[in-house]
């Protein structure tokens, strides 16, 4: 988060994270290419030669101007691939929310589990414990056939109802607006709280 | 490791921190011939910038210095060779390029022609992330306005929800 008085700007930082392959990549192309260039800004991946993110994917929405304010959105994706651990972590970094973007085939549940536990140790070394933090689980590829099921995929996560679900096929756009606009609704809620805890 | 305030906290500048920084930046521009001299959160926020190259994408620009920024403090940290004040040399054809840390919060990333001097301009990046760093370091007394001041209350989630809506275009 960076709030800036003088201009009345607040910018927030969210993170799509899960396992490789699962749609983090595809959900910014699909936000990038359903705002209009005016109101974001260039899409920027650093790939590898694969075409496989090697850092992270990076896109900026600027959301108008809202009770007197001009938020914007920072959105940023993690490489997915196993040996990219240390990159994701730092992509975490400074981060208001994340949406964890997971894979509803059946043979890729584990990696679901193993990056969404990474995900949890890497904010606890921040020293975030993931149950306040604004989170949205996405569960993508939903149009694949043999699917997992949604309470399948809740207990293997050990998910309880904190974190709101969203199915999605994201090379569609489906899913994409409402993860997105569900995570900002919840960093904002959080930033509004911690700015009353401060205040009290 | 735990580095508490990583995540989920940020930098909060008021107007007269921001105007000292930018004063800080105007001189290091000026004295360095900088093509571009840009100041961004360590998270990677774009704070300000200054020089004859302003026609950048700075949202991205400021991501990607924070993160090669954080790349290198990493790739010390591995071969334990970790220091403070770090800064990074990129010497191009016809530019050179300092990122170096401002403090515990920023980054400061300056691109100059190669016929600047290199030890003038590694010398004024030193001096001015010292003193931007000691711009944002928290001190008693330091006034930083009440947040509740400026966010505004209840319906704010709703309306950046709509918002969200609103920049959807099929």
């Amino acid at each position: 988060m960076y709030i800036n008085y003088a201009r009345r700007e607040i910018t927030v930082k969210v993170v799509y994270y899960g396992p490789a392959l699962g749609g983090k990549t595809t959900n910014l192309i699909q936000i990038h290419d359903h705002v209009a260039d005016s109101q974001r800004s260039e899409l920027i991946s650093l790939k590898t030669a694969e075409d496989r993110t090697l850092f992270f994917d990076f896109l900026e929405l600027q959301l108008g101007k809202i009770g007197g304010l001009t938020p914007r959105a920072q959105l940023y994706t993690v490489p997915g691939q196993a040996r990219y651990e240390a990159s994701r972590r730092l992509v975490l970094r400074g981060a208001d929310g994340v949406v964890f973007v997971a894979d509803s085939q059946l043979d890729r549940q584990e990696e679901n589990l193993e990056s969404w536990l990474g995900m949890r140790r890497h904010l606890s070394s921040y020293g975030i414990d993931s149950q306040g933090f604004p989170l949205v689980v996405q569960l993508n590829k939903r149009d694949l056939p043999g699917a997992v099921g949604v309470d399948l995929f809740r207990s293997t996560l050990s998910l309880n109802g904190d974190a709101p679900l969203f199915e999605a096929v994201a090379v569609d756009g489906r899913g994409v607006r409402e993860s997105l606009r569900a995570i900002m609704e919840r960093v904002v809620v959080r930033l509004r709280r911690e700015i009353s805890a401060s205040a009290a | 490791m735990v580095e508490h305030g990583d995540v989920g906290s940020g930098l909060v500048l008021s107007p007269l921190q921001e105007k000292a920084l930018e004063a800080v930046l105007v001189q290091l521009a000026a004295k360095s011939s900088a093509a571009l001299a840009l100041l961004a959160t360590r998270t990677g926020h774009y704070i300000a910038s200054r020089g004859s190259r302003r026609d950048v994408d700075s949202a991205a620009l400021a991501s990607l210095v924070a993160a090669d920024l954080a790349a290198s403090t990493q790739i010390t940290d591995l071969v334990d060779t970790s220091e403070a004040h770090t800064m990074i040399l990129r010497e191009g054809e016809r530019y050179t390029m300092l990122i170096a840390e401002a403090g515990a919060s920023m980054v400061l990333l300056v691109v100059a022609s190669r016929d600047v001097p290199l030890g003038w301009i590694r010398m004024l990046v030193q001096g001015a992330s010292q003193r931007m760093a000691e711009i944002t370091r928290p001190a008693p007394g330091r006034h930083v306005p009440a947040m509740a001041s400026v966010l505004p209350g209840g319906e704010f989630a709703n309306l950046v929800g709509q918002a969200i809506d609103d920049l959807w275009t099929d």
